[in-house]
């Protein structure tokens, strides 16, 4: 079914492809949660289209209208003098007496100017024509139909408490997003959902949405992620680390997600790195590096040590380093963040240097734990990266992640680890999983030199 | 059918009596002063002289040492090295620089690893010498040494290559030798007769070879500069 | 062609209303509104009666248009440029600081 696109960042996707024309959407939700913006965000995208759009308000002054919108760099003013908009400051009972009668005042206008979208904001006002339901259902459903004959597409806000009964006006409309405050780690942020569309699909649950400058943007909270062309990457990414990749047959299988976990010092990141250099240098690959725990200051450092020129390859755009101070990191922002550089750069490998802190701001609730690691690793898998999540784990314990929740849902894990034997110390690792892979089991013997990680396999236990 | 290559090496002509071939493991065994290392440089200068490659795993002593006493019995390695035909490996003390080394050779994986690695890089056919065996072994109980022979054996044991570990007599126990006897396919020994009177005159004696007859018998030798071990083979038919 | 003259005489004659002088600059800074008697008093936060007062004058010195009759008649702001340019002038005057019009809007309780 032939739909419009909203135009509004992330809201086309949750309502998978946008709103069926000439239909009805309710925004609903409490005060000051951004029905108003969204509203006439709908409006202006369209007017950028082409299509006129008309702004009923019962509450909003216009002269406010026009300052809010100037903020996001909406000139509503001159879009009236271009006659793409009219914003009009009426009350429910004209609207009803000139917009359902066929010279009403509303009604030619509508003619007129060739509406193509409509806001009411808000439809809580009918009440002031009649408290009874009946009659109250019958005027809005006569009103919205009015507007759809006329081949518009309308959205009305509705004023909510935060726990309310559907109502009435939900059996009119086709369509009904809700705008409502959640907590989300420690800040208090706004979400969106859509309770129901009618005749397309749509992405359920809370999503989160933030005000930009320009406009809102919704981060769907997406688990199924479509690229289209995925890279045909090779049957296997290889670490360059020949002992590894003899561990696991050759290399890596595209779309596979590895929890990298030990404890401090035990090569983590020089793993990670080494293979991602590899990739690029060796493979003409590109990679990505996810950094949120340490500084990328000490992690180019790190890898320059080891002669790998990381500075080199991102001027080159093979590399690119993505780093967020983790204390102010928005995950829902990051991980839209991830997938348009994953869109971009399409990388072969990628590393999130280190999943805790990425994971920080949601507070140890581990269902958001899960939820987001899974999101990630469906956002990895769908670009066909092979990705590695590193975790830190204690020494001298048998912990693998930091949640417990990553080991189900990474296809591989690989842990480092180092013993003391006498008084060497040995490092080791493991690949302890690999989905869909045959590999050796057991701890192998590796260490760091000045060229970085040499993995002590020699044998072809991994091969196929 | 493709012809076996065989590992050439005039030392054991006559005393052995078919050429033995590639992807075989061959021990040395002598006590100290014996000549397992010139029988070593030998069994060197013998491949590159036909240009073949070879890996010198240096144990008891740096590499520095080792291209002296090379020179000082006469035999001249510089163009093969700097050919990269002959291939230095150290695990002594601290890390040359330019030689390849093993950093913790009381590490089973990492000792076969580099050993491993070394092999793929280099041409084939290649001779591999552990000069000695025994400094390695003291990390180990007799017991994990056999374990680890037997292992590294295994994992080295590779089409074209030949490898000679050396080991010095009395220094482990003889039941822990009969062990590691298992995991050679040749085993030669080096080593003083009881004294008769006279000069002491060095023997070699095989003592296992698999799947081929031999001369079991000792046969005297003699060191010569240039030359190397000097055996004389027809010590009985005289 | 309207008296710009006239116009200024006019506003100057509505400037004793409170009532008069919030309406128009209602009207002026919300442009689209379009609604009755009864649907702009709720907007000015002022009773019915004085704003249909107020508003038949404008409507009979042009200011205000008026479509139908009785209450469901409705009232828009005139689209005429030269008494938009004089009211732009008029409300900018009276908006210096102390002017009438922070005084008015302080009176009618709404606005800026």
């Amino acid at each position: 079914m032939h739909q419009i696109l909203t135009g509004i960042n992330g809201l086309d996707v949750i309502l998978c492809g946008g709103l069926i024309p000439a239909s009805a959407m309710l925004i609903e939700g409490p005060p000051g949660c951004g029905k108003t913006t969204l509203g006439v965000q709908f409006i202006v995208n369209g007017i950028q289209q082409g299509e006129p759009g008309l702004v009923i308000t019962f509450e909003q002054f216009a002269d406010q209208l026009y300052k809010d919108a100037y903020n996001y760099g909406w000139d509503l003013k001159d879009m009236e003098r271009k006659k793409m908009l009219r914003i009009i400051c009426t009350s429910p009972s004209t609207i009803k007496d000139h917009l359902l009668q066929s010279e009403g005042i509303i009604h030619n206008l509508i003619n007129r100017m060739g509406v193509k979208r409509v806001l009411i904001d808000s439809i809580s006002h009918f009440s002031r024509i009649t408290e009874k339901e009946g009659p109250l259902r019958e005027l809005l459903f006569s009103l919205i139909n009015a507007l759809k004959q006329k081949n518009i597409t309308v959205t009305l806000t509705k004023e909510m408490g935060l726990k309310e009964e559907p109502s009435f006006e939900e059996y009119v409309v086709d369509s009904i997003i809700n705008l409502s405050y959640e907590h989300f780690g420690e800040s208090r942020t706004r979400t969106i959902e859509v309770i129901k569309t009618r005749g397309h699909d749509h992405i359920s649950g809370k999503h989160y949405i933030k005000f930009n400058t320009d406009g809102i943007t919704i981060y769907p909270r997406q688990f199924i992620i479509e690229v289209d062309n995925p890279t045909p990457f090779a049957d296997y990414i290889p670490s360059g680390i020949s002992g590894l990749d003899r561990m696991v047959g050759g290399g890596i299988t595209p779309g596979t997600s590895i929890l990298l976990s030990g404890p401090a010092g035990t090569g983590k990141t020089t793993l990670a790195m080494q293979s991602m250099y590899n990739s690029m240098v060796k493979n003409g690959n590109k990679a990505v590096l996810f950094l949120t725990g340490e500084s990328p200051d000490s992690v180019l450092r790190l890898a320059s040590g080891y002669g790998w020129d990381m500075q080199d390859l991102q001027d080159k755009g093979l590399f690119k380093l993505v780093y967020h101070d983790f204390t102010k990191l928005n995950l829902e922002e990051h991980i839209r963040e991830i997938d348009l550089v994953l869109r971009e750069l399409k990388p072969a490998v990628v590393s999130v240097d280190s999943l805790p802190p990425m994971l920080h701001n949601l507070n140890d609730n581990s269902k958001l734990i899960t939820e987001k690691i899974y999101q990630l690793n469906n956002l990895f898998k769908a670009h066909r990266c092979v990705s590695f999540l590193i975790v830190r784990t204690l020494l001298g314990t048998d912990q693998i992640s930091s949640y417990g929740e990553e080991e189900a849902l990474c296809d591989g894990i690989v842990i480092l680890n180092s013993k003391k034997y006498g008084h060497t110390r040995r490092r080791s690792i493991e690949v302890y999983k690999l989905r869909n892979q045959k590999h050796v089991t057991g701890e192998c013997g590796m260490d760091i030199t000045d060229n970085g990680i040499r993995v002590f396999y020699v044998g072809k236990g991994g091969k196929k | 059918m493709q012809e076996l290559e065989v590992v050439r090496f005039g030392l054991l002509d006559g005393i052995v009596k078919n050429s033995l071939p590639y992807r075989t493991t061959w021990q040395l065994r002598g006590e100290s002063g014996t000549g397992k290392s010139t029988f070593a440089f030998q069994f060197t200068m013998g491949g590159l002289r036909r240009g073949e490659s070879v890996i010198y795993l240096a144990c008891d002593t740096p590499v520095r040492n080792l291209r002296n006493d090379f020179t000082s019995f006469g035999f001249v390695i510089s163009q093969y090295e700097e050919a990269g035909q002959l291939k230095f490996v150290e695990s002594y003390e601290s890390e040359e620089s330019g030689v390849d080394f093993i950093k913790d050779a009381s590490d089973v994986q990492e000792f076969i690893y580099v050993l491993a690695q070394l092999i793929d890089q280099m041409a084939k056919p290649c001779r591999v010498i552990i000069d000695s065996m025994t400094a390695v072994a003291v990390n180990y109980s007799t017991q994990d040494l056999v374990a680890m022979v037997h292992e590294k054996n295994r994992l080295l044991r590779k089409e074209g290559v030949v490898m000679l570990d050396l080991y010095l007599k009395g220094t482990l126990e003889e039941t822990g030798m009969y062990g590691l006897a298992n995991a050679y396919d040749v085993c030669i020994d080096l080593y003083y007769p009881e004294e008769k009177g006279g000069v002491p005159q060095r023997n070699m004696r095989v003592h296992k070879i698999r799947s081929t007859d031999f001369d079991p018998r000792p046969f005297p030798f003699s060191i010569r500069t240039g030359q190397g071990l000097v055996v004389d083979k027809k010590f009985y038919s005289r | 062609m309207k008296d710009t003259k006239g116009i200024e005489e006019i506003l100057n004659s509505i400037c004793d209303s409170i009532i008069k002088i919030g309406l128009v600059i209602f009207l002026h800074q919300n442009q689209g509104a379009l609604d009755t008697a009864e649907g702009l008093s709720r907007w000015l936060g002022k009773t019915e009666k004085e704003v249909k007062h107020a508003l038949d004058e404008l409507v009979n010195v042009g200011i205000v248009e008026i479509f139908g009759e009785g209450p469901s008649a409705i009232y828009s702001y005139t689209q005429d440029e030269c008494i938009l340019q004089v009211i732009e002038q008029f409300i900018n005057g009276l908006s210096r600081e102390n002017g009438p019009l922070n005084k008015a809007m302080s009176l009618l309780g709404g606005g800026k």
